[in-house]
């Protein structure tokens, strides 16, 4: 008995992103719906796929059914950068049938396609749009079976010419998608959408059906530009392995900040997230500059997603010249709709374009004002997902939160965030002798030992200074520390703990 | 731009043949385009430029009077014969090489060229990729 089973080959979209969310590409010969309400870029969809794979050899057949006049259609989709004008006539054809599906016949629209087939025995067929050769048949009277008899006619016949297939479809309610019987003969059922809240636009696509294989589940953003569509799938990672007791120890990255190393018990260790959290205007830049800067000393590359401040100009002439100089990466992250997957995507693209082992994010109250409002309900699971992204690519990360000021209670972050991170520095204002002074502490490093002492800072030309240690006050975190009798504060060295 | 067309007078063509070519020429325009862009959008495009040639030949009204349903250049034939043969020569290729770009504004030179190529390498066909002014 032969087990040999059929091997479904899985076709390359040429849509960056749209591969890893379909499980590893199209079923080859499948029968996909690409729908959704006018506008959220079906047509655009369809095209790059079909300039991306059709070849002379294994040719494209693009029906035009009203809808969108093809000479528009050929008008706009040749702005973007797939359209290749050489390709039409030789690899791809463009077929239109709005004469026939003017009768409402859809006999004849059915022959025609077939005529068409038969004639260039295409491996890829696109009927745009659907939903016209609906309203035809129905406007002349034509039953749902009649409808349902067309589409299973179709699907049979592209299916045994060999050709991967694709109607495109105008469907508004996701109510009438799941009624519609197109959608359960369909093998591949692909739902673009634009999400509007308050005033920012989201594209979003899911891919709800596609038989034989698994799909990456869930709604996923994308972006038109010039070059086309791309879809920002999820970043996909290995979790690392955990250390733990027995396990050595693992190198430490120099924070650049003199006396803070020693804090930490010997530096960040490599691989980790450090939680900088602070109220504005404490050092929190600061300190991520020198992380970098340190980096850039010792012979390594950097990357800063910066949100609030212009990265090149105000953080002092030491990063304007290590960005100038590529040893440290800036991630624009000035892009309308963003999401924290696609800042991921951005940041782990450029660690692995510069081979960076630092990141700097400055800030996450930065990020969350920068993302779209439908992601910002998300910021604590995409947040979550994107630090083990990192994680996972070996780089040491330094996040910096803006955190208010409040003393009747020791906070880190407004997101809950801080238990994301393997370690925590917290930089705080308080006052001492009418005047303002800042303080900080490790908070956790995790499985290491780190001091636990409050360090006076200040932030002279060289960047953060430690100062001595408040040993002879009580109530800092109060704001507002009382001396204590008999006692004077020191000054540390960098070693002294 | 100076097209072939144009030169078939000085080649010894006569008016019948020129009306012929001519009829025959938009036949294959309309065979290359129409099954991409329909025949709607061929025959607004034909009507279109016979409206911006008129002004210079009176007597393509006519024509484009006649076409105002489904064109198969016959009422441009008719009206070619009632021409010299110069200047239906000239007519005609004025005719294809506004056609040309207005489809080339529309859709971009490229795609242009790429859609008329089989019926411009025709031996009376209008203008050439070459002789397309930018």
């Amino acid at each position: 008995m032969k087990t040999d089973k059929a091997k479904i080959n899985r076709l390359h979209t040429g849509v960056p992103g749209l591969d890893e969310v379909l499980g590893g590409g199209l079923p080859e010969f499948s029968f996909n719906l690409i729908a959704g309400s006018p506008g959220c870029g079906k047509t655009t969809l369809a095209n790059q796929i079909m300039f991306a794979r059709a070849t002379p050899e294994r040719s494209a057949l693009y029906f035009t059914v009203l809808g969108e006049p093809s000479l528009k259609m050929l008008r706009y989709q040749q702005q973007y950068d797939f359209f290749d004008s050489e390709k039409v006539n030789r690899a791809i054809r463009f077929v239109n049938l709005s004469e026939d599906m003017a009768t409402g016949d859809l006999e004849k629209v059915l022959a025609r396609i077939v005529g068409e087939v038969e004639t260039h025995e295409p491996a890829l067929v696109f009927v745009d749009s659907f939903r016209a050769v609906v309203r035809a048949s129905q406007r002349d009277g034509g039953s749902h079976r009649e409808l349902e008899d067309f589409v299973q006619q179709l699907g049979t016949l592209m299916t045994t010419w060999q050709a991967t297939t694709f109607l495109l479809g105008d469907y508004s309610t996701e109510g009438e998608a799941n009624s519609n019987p197109i959608f359960t003969i369909a093998d591949g059922l692909i739902l673009l959408r634009q999400s509007v809240q308050r005033n920012s636009v989201v594209r979003k696509l899911e891919v709800t059906k596609m038989r034989g294989q698994p799909t990456l589940a869930g709604i996923h953003t994308f972006r038109i530009t010039d070059a086309g569509i791309s879809v920002i799938a999820p970043v996909q990672f290995d979790v690392p392995a955990e250390s733990g007791a027995g396990m050595p120890d693992p190198p430490r990255a120099e924070l650049g900040v003199r006396g803070l190393d020693a804090m930490m018990g010997g530096g960040l260790p490599r691989g980790y997230s450090l939680l900088v959290a602070g109220p504005s205007g404490s050092g929190k830049s600061i300190l991520a500059s020198a992380f970098l800067a340190e980096g850039a000393r010792l012979g390594e590359t950097g990357i800063i997603a910066a949100f609030e401040q212009r990265p090149t100009q105000s953080r002092g002439p030491v990063m304007a010249e290590l960005i100038e100089s590529g040893r440290v990466g800036v991630v624009n992250t000035r892009v309308p709709g963003i999401s924290i997957d696609e800042i991921a995507i951005l940041i782990i693209r450029e660690i692995q374009r510069l081979k960076a082992t630092r990141v700097v994010i400055d800030s996450l109250s930065g990020c969350e004002l920068a993302l779209a409002p439908t992601f910002r309900e998300d910021f604590r699971e995409s947040m979550a997902r994107m630090v083990s992204a990192l994680a996972s690519t070996g780089v040491t990360v330094l996040m910096t939160s803006e955190l208010e000021d409040r003393y009747v209670d020791l906070r880190f972050s407004p997101y809950g965030t801080a238990f994301l991170t393997d370690a925590i520095i917290v930089q705080r204002y308080i006052e001492i002798d009418s005047h303002l002074r800042r303080v900080m502490a490790v908070v956790k490093v995790r499985n290491s030992a780190h001091s636990n002492q409050l360090h006076l800072f200040h932030i002279d030309a060289d960047g953060i200074q430690i100062d001595e240690m408040l040993i002879n006050r009580d109530g800092i975190l109060s704001g507002q520390p009382t001396r204590v009798p008999g006692l004077s504060g020191r000054h540390i060295d960098a070693d002294d703990h | 731009m100076q097209a072939r067309f144009a030169r078939m007078p000085a080649d010894g063509a006569n008016i019948q043949e020129i009306a012929h070519a001519a009829r025959s020429l938009w036949h294959d325009v309309d065979a290359a385009l129409s099954p991409i862009i329909g025949q709607r959008g061929v025959d607004a495009l034909f009507k279109r430029s016979l409206y911006l040639r008129h002004s210079e030949y009176p007597w393509l009204a006519s024509v484009y009077a006649d076409s105002f349903f489904r064109n198969d250049f016959a009422a441009l034939q008719t009206a070619l014969l009632l021409q010299t043969s110069a200047t239906a020569a000239a007519a005609n290729s004025a005719l294809l090489q506004t056609f040309y770009d207005l489809l080339a504004k529309l859709i971009g030179d490229s795609l242009t060229e790429q859609l008329l190529r089989s019926v411009f390498d025709h031996p009376y066909s209008g203008p050439t990729v070459q002789e397309i002014s930018p």
